[in-house]
């Protein structure tokens, strides 16, 4: 533990001292797990290979006090259009907030609450499956956002289609020294139905640090829409863990737009585990200032005839750093997969920096496997074309940035939701 | 209207406009016809503006100023409008607000009024009807997923909604069927008015069935080699270039 570094060991320290209010032994067993493999090296350090591009020394002093309960002003929470309505709940530091949250009536076959009422009520309703998906050996944020597993989203579907969207928004405020590690399980089985909007907020420009995990497992015909939107504080460094398990005929689709934060890294794990699973990822990064903004993920591809396609789209200001780092496992006898993946960035300044790194590993003969990366300056010929049309050189410069990203906005997001993301690029435009 | 004296223009290292003259008056209709790579679209390049042309000698007044000093955009505001052979796709711009963002540009260019977003679509749908382009194609992204035809009635539409005063169009005819080439053919005659000036760039005569043309030049080698009338574009298209090759070489 020695060379552990210092927020490691606060951590570690910490989680010792937690009485947690659900004590169930098999919990206590997964966080124990958590507590031991995170204890082995401590939050990565960028000599590890796939925390290369993406250092942690910003956590370096975090400790892991977490003041709880905050001011929370309504207006800051208020981001969808009116007249669409949502199962809303709202999770303040982590903690789940009844009061700001506004859930139900659900019919039969669905549940959804916090995380902390379930374990105070049900736990055994999770017991099979939190947990289940990605490796805490493999993984050292997962593995201490599960050593305090606590609070978090549940959703549990069979067989329903939800009315409503789920929101789920996430308030953070720092005071230095805040973080905390929610835990978001979803199950939707046999031919459910679900969306989630997901949303991380900032206030203030204190440092704090979010280590969130969602669980998603889609079987049996379902389908799960997962939007989020990073708008964290400018202070707010952002881990995002989202470990899927796609079984037979089964999608989920994911979208993120990337705009807040001092950090901000968004690791997706996707297993197509049976025929006819599918995913599609999707995101959108914006960053200026000196933001540094991560995407790494990892889709395989585990039997026949299953489908992946991901795309992701940046434009990066001023000394802002993007990271996009694509995987696609093929496996042995996986025949019949299709897996298309492609990052573009704009780089709008000089010193903006982009570390794209595309890694294909195909064990299967059959496949049509596809990737594409480009980085660059807006395209001198539409540069042109607009110009000639009398529009300036900013205008048209400002015309091009936002159409490229309009346009990974439209390929990613439903009609029903276009808005939202379309008016937070317009906003970052006008910043 | 506008004037250019012995025009040498270069791209990188290679020499492409040689020396080239040509006078069109207010009003007047000048076709320019010659083979490929005569120079004709970087002629077209070099009147708008496009950067890596780079104009070594000569000179170019239009309406008495130097057209060479000005940035692209600002030449659009004075009235000079090319219509591209090859228009450029722009994802995620609609073709509504492109058309709205540059006519604004250039009103405001102008001294004239902006239109708001109910004034512009009337003012448009008045255009786009003889263009046969509808409402459906405006909301699609600039040029992106348009058939040929599609892309060069845009640019036809373009034009008239920017209301140049001297409009090059660069083979506005190529790769368009006979009904796409009737639409455009009207679309362009209709623009047709004694304030405005037009170079017309072709390798048919079919579009000057429409576009009767006043004067009638052969490009080769980066220079005007001949001048004439609508009957020297019949023979050009009948007899072909090689003539001209041979004068060049
Ligand atoms: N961007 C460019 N870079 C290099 N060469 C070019 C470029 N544009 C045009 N050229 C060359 O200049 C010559 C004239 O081209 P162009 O003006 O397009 O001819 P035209 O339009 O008459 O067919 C050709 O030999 C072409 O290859
Ligand atoms: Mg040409």
């Amino acid at each position: 533990m020695g060379n552990l570094s210092k927020s490691s060991q606060t951590f570690i320290k910490q989680n010792k001292a937690i009485e947690f209010s659900c004590s169930e032994p098999w919990l206590e067993q997964l966080r124990k797990s958590g507590l031991e493999n995170f204890s082995v090296n401590g939050l990565p350090t960028p000599n590890v290979e796939e925390w290369k591009y993406t250092s942690l020394k910003v956590l370096d002093n975090i400790g892991n006090g977490n003041n709880g309960v905050l001011d929370v002003d309504q207006v800051d929470l208020d981001w969808l259009p009116a007249g669409l309505e949502t199962h809303k709940l709202v999770f303040v530091n982590g903690c789940f907030d009844k009061g700001l949250s506004a859930i139900g009536p659900f019919g039969e076959g669905i549940k959804v609450l916090s995380l902390s009422e379930v374990l105070a009520t049900e736990p055994a309703l999770i017991e099979g499956y939190l947990g289940q998906i990605g490796s805490v050996e493999d993984l050292p944020v997962l593995a201490l956002n599960t050593a305090f597993i606590d609070d978090g989203l549940v959703v549990l579907i069979e067989n329903a289609i939800l009315d409503k969207p789920i929101e789920v928004v996430y308030v953070s405020q720092g005071s230095g020294n805040t973080s905390y590690h929610p835990r978001n399980l979803i199950v939707a089985k046999n031919n459910s139905s679900l969306t989630i909007l997901e949303r991380h907020i900032g206030i203030g420009d204190d440092t704090y640090f979010s280590n969130n995990v969602s669980e998603f497992i889609v079987d049996g015909g379902s389908y799960v829409k997962h939007y989020r939107m990073l708008e964290d504080g400018s202070g707010g460094v952002n881990l995002s863990t989202v470990n899927a398990r796609i079984g037979k005929d089964a999608t989920y689709d994911s979208f993120i737009l990337s705009v807040g934060g001092r950090l901000s890294r968004s690791e997706v794990h996707v297993a197509c585990q049976a025929e006819g699973a599918h995913t599609n990822l999707n995101g959108v990064y914006i960053a200026c200032a000196n933001q540094h903004m991560d995407h790494t993920t990892l889709i395989e591809h585990l039997v026949p005839n299953t489908t992946s396609n991901e795309s992701y789209k940046g434009a990066l200001d001023d000394k802002a750093r993007g990271v996009f780092q694509g995987s696609i496992i093929v496996a042995d006898g996986a025949d019949g997969t299709d897996g298309r993946m492609s990052n573009k960035t704009l780089l709008l300044s000089d010193d903006a920096e982009i570390d794209a790194k595309p890694q294909l590993e195909i064990y299967a003969d059959d496949v049509q496997c596809a990737h594409g990366f480009t980085a660059g300056e807006l395209d001198e010929e539409a540069l042109f074309y607009l110009r000639s049309r009398g529009i300036s050189d900013a205008l048209a410069r400002s015309m091009l940035v936002e159409g490229f990203l309009t346009d990974a906005i439209d390929s990613g997001v439903d009609e029903d939701f276009r808005g939202i993301f379309i008016n937070r690029i317009s906003e970052w435009m006008g910043r | 209207m506008l004037e250019i004296k012995n025009l040498h223009a270069r791209v990188g290292e290679v020499e492409i406009l040689k020396g080239l003259d040509l006078t069109i008056g207010s009003g007047e209709v000048h076709a320019i016809m010659g083979p490929n790579g005569a120079g004709k679209s970087t002629l077209s390049y070099v009147l708008s503006g496009r950067e890596g042309y780079e104009v070594t000698s000569g000179t170019v007044l239009y309406q008495g100023k130097n057209l060479l000093d000005m940035e692209p955009e600002k030449r659009a505001g004075e009235g000079v409008f090319l219509a591209f052979q090859y228009p450029v796709e722009i994802p995620g711009v609609s073709t509504m607000n492109f058309l709205k963002a540059s006519v604004n540009s250039v009103r405001r260019y102008r001294g004239q009024s902006e239109f708001d977003a109910m004034d512009f679509l009337k003012f448009v749908r008045r255009q786009t009807k003889v263009l046969n382009i509808g409402d459906d194609m405006l909301k699609r992204a600039v040029n992106v997923g348009f058939s040929g035809g599609e892309k060069k009635r845009a640019e036809v539409l373009q034009m008239a909604v920017l209301e140049p005063t001297l409009a090059l169009l660069d083979e506005t005819d190529s790769g368009l069927d006979v009904d796409a080439l009737r639409i455009v053919g009207e679309g362009v005659t209709a623009l047709r008015s004694p304030e405005r000036s037009m170079l017309v760039i072709t390798h048919y005569q079919r579009l000057l069935d429409y576009i009767v043309p006043d004067v009638v030049h052969v490009l080769a080698d980066g220079k005007i080699v001949d001048t004439g009338d609508k009957e020297l574009a019949i023979k050009l298209e009948k007899n072909g270039y090689a003539r001209y090759a041979e004068a060049a070489a």
